[in-house]
């Protein structure tokens, strides 16, 4: 088992904090420099997938994929195939309106309301709506 | 007692509904300060449905298969306060005093079925951990001993069946959820085939993996729980239309395959575990089965692939939390705008383990990186969904096999803290785990004896396992294990 931590790229608190900041999150100086740590362990020790001969495997980005038993079989470098016959995905349903709790429901759980819709700090100028 | 034998005496009118949540919820009150299971006992609204069980018997009629039976609900599972769940928290003080406006499928198929809600278990937060020590409130302690941690995510779920508050709760299983903590908690963990149960109002940590399924203290309730719970749903578009499931149980007339996968019976596993399996494939020997060895050879590569694929995905579902819609918002400062709503929220909002599978799933997804390992993490999970399909009787193999044999964990449940400090270690918890998950199977973790630690004796489980829709047999060869 490779837990060293070679070849992985999180290299460097800066690279931290740059990703942190795309998903919306702020480390402290301590936060990052233990994360750059872990994420670089566990980046080497994925790196045990980069040996494996994938030449034409069709990714599978859902369970969905599987299909179902007895119906799909190997789908492998053959191309992935949805699953046949079993009912999971590309499924499309009749487009019917139906009745949903209105929409003092979805915003009574927001931090800030302001009549029927969400509060949120003014995109210009500053300070709240 | 059993769900089922709470059930078949309240039909019978033999048992009050009432009386039977009562004394769940005196369970609760009188050992919970110890073990941590239950963020929130629902006393109320267990106290109403109860009654409405009882009446309902007075009147006649049938409240359902899972009548006057207590459950503990996980707490990233809606529950509308109109059914009497409280709050849905998620274990994050993102959520914390979240009221769900609607109730999820899974739960309202159970409330159908005449089960009261007593209480919300305690988890990791957004199901992610695998020892129940990520949560907002509260770390919680395995009910055999409780320095040890009673592993996660679902870990209320778990310790409070094994605690015997409740015969059922509900857990959700990413990549050995409900699984792992049923084997270090000394009860029955079942995961079934992506798109059996509803996902409809499970707060979504890795859609492409989460599944809803019963804990509970027997197969036979894990049976019965998992018919009530099967099902078609029109609210979730990955709901399979032959999701429905009855198990004949009697179906002893056609003999069973099993197979023990051999790279999991290595020193991955310790000897007890190792034990642990080769005693469940003798009870499928002395049951009149056939066991044989098989092999997966990128099993281990499962690991890799799931701690990929999972946190793009909890990346993504996550990103709605950004203090505008619900959960909690930070204090602003003056001149705080949009972008710093945001940031704060999140960064105050979220814990730890949270922040960190985030940051590893944008590094991962992110331009330049997502061929290196997403991608990449996809089509080896592909490869080992070839790799099962190719051992499966049912995937049109006429010598292949009804269920696979393998461990649940690789020893028995560690020290409180023990791992928290190396999240690599603590993601290795799960290698026997994520495959079920990666390939969207079925795997169910049934308790097989002990091992002395210390001068404890904690619980081992060994874990069934099949590919999609294998849920029939793999409960089966779960049964006849169980009896060892």
């Amino acid at each position: 088992m490779n837990d060293g931590a070679t070849n992985a790229a999180a290299s460097s608190v800066g690279e931290v904090r740059r990703v942190a900041a795309l998903a919306r999150l702020e480390l402290t100086d301590e936060r990052a420099e233990a994360m750059r740590g872990e994420l670089e362990r566990v980046l080497a020790h994925a790196e045990r997938l980069l040996a494996q001969d994938v030449e034409g495997v069709e990714p599978m980005a859902h369970a969905g994929d599987a299909g179902v038993s007895g119906v799909s079989g190997g789908s492998g470098r053959s191309g992935g195939s949805a699953a046949e016959g079993g009912g999971i995905s590309g499924r499309s349903d009749e487009d019917v309106p139906a009745v949903e709790p209105g929409g003092v429901a979805w915003v009574g759980n927001a931090p800030r309301v302001v009549g029927p819709f969400f509060g949120v700090p003014r995109v210009l100028g500053g300070g709240e709506t | 007692m059993s769900a089922a034998e709470i059930a078949r005496a309240v039909r019978a009118g033999e048992t009050s509904a009432v009386d039977v949540a009562r004394a769940a919820i005196e369970r609760i009150r009188a050992q919970d300060e110890a073990i941590n299971a239950v963020r929130e006992v629902t006393e109320s609204g267990a106290m109403a449905a109860a009654a409405r069980i009882d009446e309902a018997v007075a009147r006649g009629e049938d409240p359902g298969r899972l009548a006057g039976v207590p459950v503990l609900i996980k707490d990233n599972l809606c529950v509308s306060a109109g059914d009497g769940g409280g709050a849905t928290c998620a274990g994050s003080w993102m959520l914390e005093g979240f009221e769900s406006p609607y109730t999820a499928t899974a739960v309202r198929r159970l409330l159908d079925a005449g089960a009261v809600i007593v209480g919300r278990a305690n988890m990791d937060e957004f199901a992610m951990g695998s020892s129940g020590e990520h949560c907002a409130f509260g770390v919680t302690r395995n009910p055999r001993d409780t320095g040890r941690v009673p592993g996660g995510s679902s870990s209320g779920s778990a310790a409070g069946v094994a605690a015997g508050y409740v015969p059922l709760a509900l857990g959700s299983d990413t990549g050995g959820s409900i699984r792992q903590p049923a084997a270090h908690c000394g009860v029955v963990g079942f995961k079934p085939s992506y798109g059996r149960v509803s996902r409809y109002g499970l707060i979504a940590f890795a859609s492409s993996l989460d599944q809803v399924g019963p804990i509970t203290a027997t197969v036979e309730d894990a049976v019965l729980a998992s018919e009530v719970l099967c099902g078609w749903d029109e609210r979730d578009a990955t709901s399979s239309k032959n999701a429905a499931m009855r198990v004949d149980t009697s179906d002893g007339d056609a003999p069973l395959r099993v197979g023990v996968v051999r790279e999991a019976m290595g020193d991955g596993a310790s000897p007890a575990v190792r034990s642990a399996v080769e005693r469940a494939a003798k009870a499928v020997e002395d049951a009149g089965g056939e066991v044989v060895e098989v092999s997966l050879p990128r099993l281990e590569l499962g690991i890799d692939a799931y701690y990929l694929v999972a946190p793009v995905e909890a990346a993504s579902n996550l990103a709605r939390y950004d203090g505008v819609r619900y959960g909690r918002r930070a204090e602003l400062s003056p001149g705080d705008g949009l972008l710093d709503m945001y940031v704060k929220s999140r960064s105050a909002g979220f814990g730890e383990e949270v922040q960190r599978r985030i940051v590893l799933g944008t590094y991962a997804a992110r331009a330049g990186y997502a061929d290196k390992y997403y991608e990449r993490a996809l089509r080896v999970r592909r490869l080992l969904k070839d790799d099962v399909d190719a051992l499966m009787r049912t995937a049109g193999n006429d010598g292949g096999v009804d269920a696979l044999l393998l461990p649940t964990t690789a020893g028995p449940a560690f020290k409180l803290g023990e791992k928290l400090t190396d999240p690599l270690e603590m993601y290795l918890e799960d290698v026997f785990t994520v495959l079920a998950n990666l390939i969207g199977g079925c795997a169910i973790s049934v308790p097989m004896g002990s091992v002395g630690v210390e001068g404890v004796e904690l619980p081992i489980g060994v874990q069934v396992m099949g590919g999609w829709g294998c849920d029939e047999v793999v409960l089966r060869v779960a049964g006849v294990i169980e009896c060892v």
